[in-house]
């Protein structure tokens, strides 16, 4: 009988132990206090009428992420969960409008001077932090210097032609630059150099480890209330935030939704339990079979500029030799990709320069008509170039590496690994973990052709610099070792000029350049939509899913 | 008693250098795999050199590895699993606060794999070779036979996409949370789905062992007997069978622990649970080096754990063990 009493305690403890910790669990894996002025988000399921801004108000709405953020604050990362979750509680000085126009932000006006070297910025007045401390210039200065100047991943580089930085008053604030840079408006936005609140971090503690980036006060829309690892970031309703008498932000709730698995998060979108997906979290399969279904509303062509490119190493043989790439682009089938991995949503790529970025477009390129899809062509090119078959019907064979995680990487390979075979080229698939591919990329630089993803991030400057320029090194820049002086000095002069009609000639002259030298070709561009529950209004005027959800609204509760 | 305190604390002694070896395993498994975690945070834009060499000096990249294992050992003893820089958090929070939706999870996967185990191999032991007992081990050959996230994904889409009738994943409504005993039946609503999927093939392999051993036991020489006697169908079952039975049952419900600690990484990425298995799945796609140690100590410990507790239960239940 003893015995029994042993098992019979064993057990009750093991069930002791895990009825606990589960409902314990729930309160215990929150990170952080609720906000200073408390948690006014409950949730009020209004039936929101169309009409005014009074009526739209009211709502929670549940977005999908893919992955777990790793900090709130979006000044110091370019994970896409940290951003799209840190730019509802933070802003930037400017945003960009559907067309990458600049558009005021905490920034509400701006002088250039002529000569590009100084910039006057006037700070939007009777802003103020989370926490009600007031939004002052003295923000923006200690956050330039002391943040994006060394850890924003994007804009760090433009800032080092930054020399001073000048506090006029609480509400003024000039920059003084080395050289003139016209991207510089452009780095500004959230998603690049979000502005921090002095007061807080401003405590000496490493910025990078700092305690309140789990638990963060910014200026924008939504506030931090609460952080349930694993599952969720609550955020809630800025009741003072600069847009109120527009009646902004009009949900009461944003809840920022974890998933590690694209299926998990179509899933739970079908079952109710998300309201929005992204274009990072959406793939194109998805996107296709729901955009039409009457539970959803399909937001295709926002804009964000992403292409899929097959880059070459220019240091292998017979890619080395421009003729050879030229044969290799003809033997391309890129409409035949955007139907079956697209679906036919998405773009076929004209020039180097994605039609999505406006003004930097020419429209005078068209690769499509320079190098248009010809496999006999393809075929008689190499013959010409002395690349002859052999007894297998094979003129040479390359490699190409691409993330493994990325399905559509994966089918488009697939499909320039059959056009190849056409033109008695061997196409060598090697998928790689993103992380290895990285190294093998950049570091061993052991590959012949890569097939990635490459965003531009609504500039040429910001986003294809780093493709073409000669000192691009390191991931995510220039693999193949394309380099030229005339490419550089393009660069350079669209850098240095100001506005859409300064910089588009260069940009335009570009176009040609790259469309000779053939260093890479996108094979996509690649349709950018979310998915959202019927009912809820989407964002009008936001390129990419950054910011501007003040303005969503409930028209219809579900 | 004496004897299997003793019994018990030699097998806890045995178990210490086991550990040992598990967060040396779990260092050098983790340094030999390509990739490394300043690319993965940097994410897809070009970083600095100076962010590179911080972020080197805080993960102690740039120190000869027999020292970085040597600092590694001395602060998981001190009970500092160390900082993800991914996560911004300590590890040791980390883990803590992921580790219940696990042992919730999985304990509750067990037991009903356990208990139905049980009730269901003695039904079908009764008769061997009637209803019961053949459409119990077919469905139990089938949901062994399954990939847990195909099953997972087809319940999903009946009951929580085209029914409705359950959540679709995650362990907590978003929605309309409840707290108090309103959100205890929350949780369980949310884990009826991946408990069944996860306990399948538990209650597979259970049901068979349970079934034999039952059966065994109604035919063993002590059964006749007592029958024999007149003793009734029912207690020669109850108070002979199964209770031998139960003896292989306690082992395998420390194996089953045992594997489903690895098996809870598909099912908390098919269900979006919020536990240890996707903080593992997360960090090694990040190579968020001090988090996949410390998740793998801790799993590993838990078996480690669960096996003594399996022995010396086992110690309890039969007697000749300890002599």
């Amino acid at each position: 009988m003893k015995r029994y009493r042993w098992i019979g305690a064993l057990l009750a403890m093991v069930l002791a132990v895990a009825a606990c910790s589960g409902g314990g669990g729930g309160a215990s894996s929150t990170t952080s206090t609720t906000s200073a002025s408390g948690n006014e988000g409950g949730v009020t399921s209004t039936t929101v009428e169309p009409g005014g801004a009074e009526d739209r108000r009211g709502g929670t709405m549940i977005q999908a992420l893919s992955g777990e953020p790793s900090s709130l604050n979006p000044a110091i990362t370019t994970s896409t969960a940290d951003l799209y979750t840190g730019c509802k509680i933070f802003e930037g000085l400017v945003r960009f409008d559907k067309e990458y126009n600049i558009l005021p932000s905490l920034a509400e006006t701006w002088e250039i001077s002529d000569d590009g070297l100084h910039y006057t910025f006037h700070l939007r007045q009777g802003v103020t932090w989370h926490d009600g401390q007031p939004f002052t210039a003295e923000d923006v200065a200690w956050t330039f210097e002391n943040v994006t100047s060394q850890y924003g991943p994007r804009s760090a580089a433009a800032f080092t032609r930054v020399s001073e930085i000048t506090v006029v008053d609480d509400h003024t604030i000039e920059l003084t630059l080395t050289e003139p840079y016209g991207s510089l408006l452009s780095l500004l936005t959230c998603s690049a150099s979000a502005i921090l609140p002095k007061h807080i971090y401003g405590d000496g503690v490493d910025i990078l480890t700092h305690p309140r980036n789990n638990d963060p006060v910014g200026t924008g829309p939504f506030k931090f209330d609460s952080w349930d690892r694993g599952t969720a970031v609550t955020l809630v309703r800025n009741e003072n935030y600069w847009r109120v008498d527009e009646g902004m932000p009009y949900l009461d709730r944003i809840i920022m939704r974890s998933f590690d698995s694209a299926q998990a998060t179509i899933q739970a979108l079908e079952a109710g339990e998300v309201d929005v997906v992204t274009d990072y979290s959406l793939d194109v399969a998805s996107y296709n079979r729901l955009k039409d279904d009457p539970r959803f509303t399909g937001v295709g062509g926002t804009n964000n500029p992403i292409g899929h490119y097959w880059i070459f190493n220019l240091e292998r043989e017979p890619l080395n030799d421009v003729a050879v790439r030229q044969a290799l682009v003809k033997a391309i089938n890129v409409a035949f990709v955007n139907d079956k991995v697209y679906f036919g949503l998405g773009g076929v790529p004209k020039s180097h320069i994605d039609t999505r970025l406006g003004w930097a477009h020419s429209g005078e390129v068209d690769l499509q008509q320079l190098y248009p899809y010809s496999v006999e062509q393809a075929n008689a090119e190499l013959d010409a170039l002395g690349l002859t078959r052999d007894a297998n019907g094979l003129r040479f064979t390359i490699d190409l590496v691409y993330f493994i995680e990325t399905s559509e990487l994966e089918e488009t390979a697939q499909i320039l690994r059959e056009n190849l075979r056409e033109i008695g080229v061997d196409l060598q698939l090697r998928p790689l973990e993103q992380n290895v591919a990285q190294n093998v990329i950049w570091s061993d630089e052991d590959f012949d052709t890569f097939l990635v993803r490459f965003n531009s991030f609504g500039d040429v400057e910001v986003g294809l610099r780093r493709l073409y320029h000669c000192d691009a090194t390191g991931p995510f820049t220039n693999p193949g070792h394309y380099c030229t002086d005339e490419v550089d000095r393009l660069l350079e002069q669209g850098a240095a000029a100001s506005g859409p009609e300064g910089r588009a000639p260069y940009y335009h002259e570009l176009e040609k350049v790259l469309a000779r030298d053939l260093p890479n070709i996108s094979v996509i561009e690649r349709p950018a939509a979310d998915l959202l529950r019927k009912g809820l209004v989407p964002r009008q005027n936001s390129p990419d899913a950054y910011d501007g959800w003040e303005e969503v609204y409930w028209e219809q509760q579900p | 008693m004496n004897s299997v305190l003793r019994y018990s604390l030699g097998r806890a002694a045995q178990s210490i250098p086991l550990l040992l070896a598990v967060v040396c395993a779990a260092f050098a498994l983790v340094k030999a795999s390509p990739g490394d975690p300043v690319t993965a945070l940097a994410g897809d834009f070009p970083i600095s050199e100076e962010y590179r060499r911080e972020v080197e000096s805080r993960y102690g990249l740039d120190q000869p590895w027999p020292v970085q294992l040597l600092k590694y050992l001395g602060s998981v003893v001190r009970g500092d699993l160390g900082f993800s820089f991914m996560n911004n958090e300590e590890v040791s929070t980390l883990i803590w606060q992921r580790l219940g939706p696990t042992v919730l999870l999985t304990g509750g996967a067990m037991l009903l794999a356990s208990i139905g185990g049980v009730v269901v191999g003695t039904l079908a032991a009764r008769r061997p070779g009637g209803v019961v007992d053949v459409s119990s081990q077919l469905a139990a050959f089938a949901a062994y036979a399954m990939p847990v996230f195909w099953l997972g994904q087809l319940l999903i889409m009946l009951f929580a996409i085209k029914l409705g009738w359950l959540p679709a994943g995650g362990m907590r409504s978003l929605r309309d949370p409840k707290t108090g005993f309103e959100g205890v039946l929350q949780v369980g609503k949310h884990m009826i789905l991946p408990a069944v999927v996860f306990a399948a093939r538990y209650f597979a392999i259970t049901m068979r062992v349970v079934r034999d051993g039952v059966i065994g036991g109604m035919d063993s020489d002590y059964s006749i007997a007592a029958r024999a006697r007149g003793v009734k169908e029912r207690r020669i079952l109850v108070s002979h069978a199964l209770r031998n039975a139960m003896l292989p049952v306690v082992t395998i419900l420390s194996l089953n622990l045992g594997f489903a600690m690895s098996g809870t990484v598909l099912i908390e990425t098919v269900f979006n649970w919020p536990g240890l298995g996707r903080l593992l799945f997360d960090a090694i796609g990040s190579r968020d080096y001090p988090v996949v140690a410390g998740v793998f100590i801790v799993l590993t410990s838990a078996v480690v754990v669960i096996n003594l507790i399996a022995d010396i239960l086992y110690g309890v239940l039969d007697p000749r063990v300890t002599e």
